[in-house]
């Protein structure tokens, strides 16, 4: 009997401490799921020493900020502005970057648990998240007041016209890189105001042995940025479409116009006028093709220069960067908002020295080292930041044509539409126009519906 | 005198705590959340609301779920049929007395110990159009108008991640195979022998008939793996080219990531009743066919 009440006891024993021992395992370290990468490293940069954009000045107690951010995001840019900040502050930033497809139902769902960093680096657009905005703090600065209206109409809270969040990076601009050589050898005239002059363009480089249109379709992104430069003329000629689509009284399968302009992009697949691996070429083959003068032209973004930069610095002077349209009497000059903002959410562990971050990141100081690395219209107004050719490129054409942001930007403002490249480069795989854009549809009507968009619900 | 058990059953408490906290809880939240609007556009529990069947009701009337349906048996019952042939010919093979035997098994075997994602980073090499071996090989033989955009061509791209699988796969299989023909007895082939029948009489009325529960236990498990594709899809396709190459998990995934949570909880929920329909109907009927002697 003792024998067994002993063993009894023991084995209870045992069991608690098992139990309490796989229970502080679970709660013992709060490690992030992705390996925080420190940027002690990038602090020995050679960064100019430039006076303190801070009125504060170094501070007297130093703190560790965390930033969390796409893992694209922590470029070298990036890292250079953080450490200028670091060397300004005294405090340090631990940066945390996740899967770029796995960042954003993480964050939220941090913010929902209170579990939150310092600084949160995401787009800045206010209408992306409405799961955000009621739980961040307002920013303030010199650099608020003198955002570019097109920026700033974009980073405002609807509920108390507060700024939420700081656009840091470049307005982005979209369009068509091309070899200025394989354009002249061609005897190709720009820029390309229409379709009728984008198909005689391309026969005439077709002609020439080269592919007209370098189209890396195994990159979801980029298939889209044709209809981004083109569907703004859809919208022009129809004052109350954009309102029709945002309040689901039209679907896009149901405007001809915007069935025509698809039909189009993949017009110039069958024409011969892309190239034939399109289904599996990459982003990095088509910066080959162009520069290598394989290739016409290839749809990018302007901050696509570093690309070329980076691997192509020889031929960077031939390499111009153009409006394009498929559209056959409208062309505008793509000058966008800024697509990366920042964020110091309420329950910031460091909300002071977060919004301090803010403050001296956004300065001119700091911008400028940024800019250094990635060129670009910077979204505040009077800061002298570096520009690349192509923005010069593309300010020069906006002297002349309209400037404006693509068609969601433009006349779908703080509308989800979804993920509209999937749709595009399912055209190009080889999908009806009519069906990809009535899956798109459907697409962006689940994700409203979820948000509670009115006419969605 | 008998002895009496020391371990009380106290002891299996912490594996049992841990279980429901990590697995059984969790699959009950989905299956609750299931039935909610839950979305990260509104995060607060006390945000979710109950919407009964509504997320079913989209889901069946989605084309992409037959499109990702017909994409999993697809590459369930290649897999299937291919790891389950190939597997038994080389446990056949292996199981026979010769010097290298050993090597042979050990060569076979180690796919099936790799990462997925490993496999799938070098598959996806070799797949690669332009400077793949796969086609490289083939242009060099003479062969190139067998090279193809083996994971962007929307026809073949499925066929090309179930030949992954099965490369893959098939060393498990061939063990399980190999375990099973170690259990016959050599009795029955001796007597065999001695009636004169030939090696596919053997093979038929011996062989087959006493590994049949190594059949089940393949056949099963290999059925359940084919049904639950993700890494292998998601590593070399993510569901593309224009979701040719979707699945029951990547579907789920993709409106997870989209953030529309309660919707992919009921993808998830129906995704589990049709792998448990199948599996439990398959089982009974092979454990029918099972014989001994």
């Amino acid at each position: 009997m003792k024998t067994k009440k002993h063993l009894r006891m023991v084995s209870l024993l045992m069991t608690l401490v098992l139990t309490m021992a796989l229970v502080l395992t679970g709660c013992g370290s709060k490690t992030e799921e992705q390996p925080a990468a420190a940027p002690e490293g990038d602090t020995e940069q050679t960064v100019a020493p430039a006076e303190t954009a801070a009125s504060q000045g170094k501070s007297d107690s130093p703190v560790t900020l965390t930033f969390s951010t796409f893992n694209q995001w922590y470029n070298d840019g990036l890292k250079a502005s953080i450490a200028k900040y670091e060397e300004i502050s005294g405090n340090k930033v631990e940066v945390q970057v996740y899967p770029d497809d796995q960042f954003t139902n993480l964050i939220m769902t941090k913010m929902a648990t209170g579990d939150v960093p310092d600084i949160i680096g995401i787009h800045p657009n206010t209408t992306m998240w409405p799961a955000l905005i009621d739980k961040v703090e307002p920013l303030e600065g010199e650099w608020a007041d003198k955002l570019l209206p097109s920026t700033k109409a974009n980073v405002v809270r609807e509920s108390d016209g507060k700024v939420v969040s700081a656009p840091y990076g470049a307005c982005s601009s979209l369009g068509a890189t091309y070899n200025k050589k394989v354009f002249e050898d061609a005897g190709i005239q720009l820029p390309l105001k229409s379709y009728d002059e984008l198909l005689d363009a391309c026969e005439k480089l077709k002609q020439n042995g080269v592919t007209p249109i370098y189209m890396p379709n195994k990159d979801n992104w980029t298939a889209q940025i044709f209809m981004l430069c083109s569907l703004n003329s859809v919208f022009e000629k129809d004052s109350t479409l954009g309102e029709k689509i945002m309040a689901n009284e039209i679907k896009p399968s149901q405007v001809p116009e915007i069935v025509d302009l698809c039909k189009r992009l993949v017009e110039l697949k069958d024409k011969g006028y892309m190239n034939d691996d399109l289904n599996s070429a990459t982003f990095d083959m088509g910066i080959a093709a162009v520069a290598n003068g394989e290739a016409g032209m290839f749809l990018d973004g302007d901050w696509g220069y570093a690309d070329y930069e980076k691997d192509y610095a020889d031929q960077l002077s031939n390499i111009g960067f153009m409006p394009i349209t498929l559209a056959d009497d409208y062309i505008f000059a793509d000058i966008g908002s800024s697509g990366y903002g920042l964020w110091v959410p309420t329950d910031a562990a460091h909300k002071e020295a977060a919004l301090e971050f803010v403050d001296i990141f956004m300065s001119e100081e700091v911008l400028q080292v940024m800019y250094e690395k990635i060129p670009g219209i910077c979204p505040i107004e009077g800061y002298d930041v570096n520009m690349s050719s192509w923005n010069e490129e593309m300010l020069k054409y906006a002297e002349t044509l309209p400037t404006q942001d693509d068609f969601k930007g433009s006349y779908l403002p703080g509308f989800n539409v979804g993920n509209f490249s999937n749709y595009i480069q399912a055209m190009l795989a080889g999908q009806s126009v009519e069906q990809a854009l009535d899956d798109w549809y459907n697409d962006y009507a689940q994700l409203n519906k979820a948000s509670k968009t009115p006419g969605f619900e | 005198m008998s002895r009496k058990k020391i371990y009380s059953k106290w002891f299996a408490a912490p594996a049992l705590i841990f279980f429901s906290l990590f697995f059984i809880l969790p699959n009950l939240f989905g299956l609750v959340f299931a039935f909610t609007d839950w979305s990260i556009f509104y995060v607060g529990f006390d945000q979710v609301n109950f919407i009964g069947l509504d997320n079913f009701k989209q889901l069946f009337s989605e084309r992409l779920l037959l499109k990702a349906a017909g994409n999993t048996f697809y590459f369930a019952i290649v897999t299937v049929v291919f790891k389950n042939v190939i597997g038994l010919a080389l446990a056949l093979l292996v199981n026979r007395p010769f010097k290298t035997k050993n090597y042979l098994r050990s060569v076979f075997f180690l796919p099936s110990i790799l990462s997925t994602m490993v496999v799938a980073i070098v598959f996806s090499a070799i797949y690669n159009p332009q400077s793949g071996i796969l086609n490289g090989f083939l242009n060099n033989v003479g062969l190139g108008f067998l090279a193809q955009e083996w994971l962007t061509n929307p026809k073949i791209a499925m066929t090309s991640i179930c030949a992954m699988e099965i490369w893959q796969g098939t060393g498990l299989t061939m063990l399980i195979y190999l375990a099973g023909l170690q259990t016959v007895p050599k009795e029955y082939y001796e007597s065999a022998d001695l009636d004169g029948t030939t090696g596919f009489q053997k093979f038929r009325y011996i062989t087959v008939p006493l590994i049949l529960p190594t059949f089940t236990v393949n056949i099963t498990l290999t059925l359940i793996n084919g049904l639950k594709v993700f890494g292998q899809v998601y590593a070399l396709t993510s569901g593309g080219p224009a979701d040719a190459t979707q699945v029951f998990q990547t579907f789920v995934y993709k409106y997870f990531s989209q953030g529309l949570l309660g919707y992919s909880s009921a993808a998830g929920l129906v995704f589990t009743v049709v792998i448990m329909v199948v599996s439990l109907t398959l089982t009974s009927v092979m454990r029918k066919k099972e014989v001994s002697y």
